[in-house]
């Protein structure tokens, strides 16, 4: 009985998320980029289709906006292929999404997809799943990135216990 | 959504709804008898989406736009868990349909959320009560339940985001219980039932009850065994023979009669003999609680295919143990 939600209110959804996107030419058109009405609808399609195969659930479809706007001043985006790579940048967040704990939140992921796309990737979405954010996801399940606090932590009390030896001298 | 959603000639009082599933349960009753129209449903459905979302975005803390599936469906379990808990609290499957199609589902889980605080308080205090009037015995699973599994259970609870989840290792097997129950819920209940058992086996001396368990069965310390039935079934077995119930024990010519009584009998007279011998049995021990009544009523009919069992097969001395 809650297994499918209601047809009609999905087919709302897309309809607002795809002028939603389309808002976004606001900004992006200052780096000569924007989105057609039937672009931005098969960026919605894509990112529908990116949730069914990566067994994800989105109620508020906010993160298409913030990727625009995450990429549309990265060096790496030619008004020929935007769409087409925003459709590719969409299946590859949520697909990491999924490799990445839950705690890694949206912003960490854009942040990372964002730096890597501009840096090493030089624009290449392929290198950037298969590469950059393969290996972030696999230093995180293996726990080769600790948090800085809890190295902070012990190196502060270190310090804290030197100290007062050498006030005691 | 209106008083129109809801068709007033179909009751759905004396429908079988399912007490561990209230909500769907009530929906699907409720809708196999068109007493909820198409878009009431859809109502209902709408406001749950839209509850979930909140949820979702509450869970994350906002840092996650998208989650798994099986994250949301958990979540979800638990939101309906919460607004079944305090449907079931209005004791009328009517009144619980009414307030799902008339009142906000917020409200509704609001005030499950405020239900279930206080089944958790109230839980909290029973197992207390079972700690102090545990039984004293080697039985490895009674033990570890009561010391360990049960406030293992509190520790983890999540009634915001997992209400239906029962964390912990609840291992000690009731004479009564019907498992149909989970979260918060399972575990009250479960606690009851044990405080009830407790009470019972506490009118009779430890000692007496460890020797007669363990001549039913040597390893029963380290076996999943409930300790209340064997109490219980022997001290019918006394007031059937005419005999004060404490020792417990029963004997060789306590037996044949025995023998005699249930002989013959089919699984429903067997239940009703022995159903027969428990007021006397609880005016013996000066047990008035209606609740043990009943409990133990329930641990009777549990016991009844096995007792009969027995005694059509010549092993009634596996039910009424003896000393000789």
């Amino acid at each position: 009985m809650f297994s499918e939600f209601p047809l009609s209110s999905l087919f709302q959804a897309e309809k607002q998320l795809a002028e939603s996107a389309l808002r976004c030419n606001e900004t992006t058109r200052h780096y000569g980029l924007t989105l057609t009405p039937g672009q931005a609808q098969k960026l919605v399609q894509a990112r529908t289709q990116a949730l069914r195969d990566t067994n994800r659930v989105e109620f508020e479809g906010t993160i298409l906006n913030r990727l625009i706007l995450a990429f549309c001043d990265s060096p790496y985006l030619s008004p020929y292929q935007y769409a087409e790579t925003l459709e590719q940048l969409v299946e590859i967040f949520y697909y990491f999404k999924n490799e990445l704990p839950d705690k890694f939140t949206d912003d960490e992921l854009l942040s990372s997809m964002r730096s890597s796309f501009d840096g090493d990737c030089c624009g290449s979405v392929e290198l950037l799943a298969e590469r950059d954010l393969e290996e972030l996801a696999k230093a995180i399940r293996f726990g080769e990135e600790e948090p800085e606090s809890s190295s902070n932590q012990w190196r502060d009390a270190w310090n804290t216990e030197a100290e007062r030896m050498e006030n005691d001298e | 959504m209106t008083n129109d959603s809801l068709k007033p000639l179909h009751s759905l009082e004396g429908m079988p709804i399912l007490r561990g599933d209230y909500l769907l349960s009530l929906l699907q009753a409720a809708v196999s008898f068109g007493a909820v129209s198409d878009s009431g449903l859809e109502s209902i459905q709408v406001q749950l989406f839209t509850l979930l979302a909140e949820q979702t975005r509450r869970y994350t803390g906002g840092a996650s736009s998208s989650v798994r599936t099986e994250t949301a469906q958990h979540l979800m379990q638990s939101l309906c868990y919460t607004i079944s808990v305090y449907l079931k609290g209005l004791n009328s499957h009517d009144a619980a349909l009414q307030q799902l199609l008339n009142a906000q589902l917020p409200t509704l889980f609001d005030q499950g959320q405020i239900i279930l605080k206080r089944r958790v308080s109230l839980a909290k205090h029973l197992l207390q009560m079972v700690q102090k009037n545990r039984i004293l015995t080697p039985n490895l699973a009674y033990n570890d339940t009561i010391s360990n599994g049960l406030p293992l259970f509190f520790r983890h609870y999540d009634l915001y985001y997992s209400a239906h989840e029962s964390p912990g290792s609840v291992d000690y097997p009731l004479g009564y219980d019907r498992m149909d129950l989970t979260g918060v819920e399972a575990v009250f209940e479960y606690l009851s039932a044990l405080r009830l058992e407790n009470q019972f086996c506490q009118c009779f001396d430890s000692q007496l009850i460890h020797r007669l368990i363990l001549c039913s069965n040597p390893s029963y310390a380290e076996d999943l065994q409930n300790i209340c039935q064997f109490v219980l079934l022997n001290s019918l077995g006394r007031i059937l023979c005419d005999k004060s119930p404490y020792s417990l024990w029963l004997n060789r010519t306590d037996l044949s009669l025995l023998r005699r009584l249930f002989s013959g009998k089919d699984a429903a007279e067997t239940q009703n003999r022995l159903t027969a011998a428990l007021k006397p049995l609880l005016g013996e021990l000066h047990i008035s609680s209606s609740a043990m009544e009943e409990h133990l009523t329930h641990c009777i009919a549990n016991q009844a295919d096995w007792v009969k069992y027995c005694c059509s097969n010549g092993m009634l001395q596996r039910v009424f143990l003896t000393n000789q």
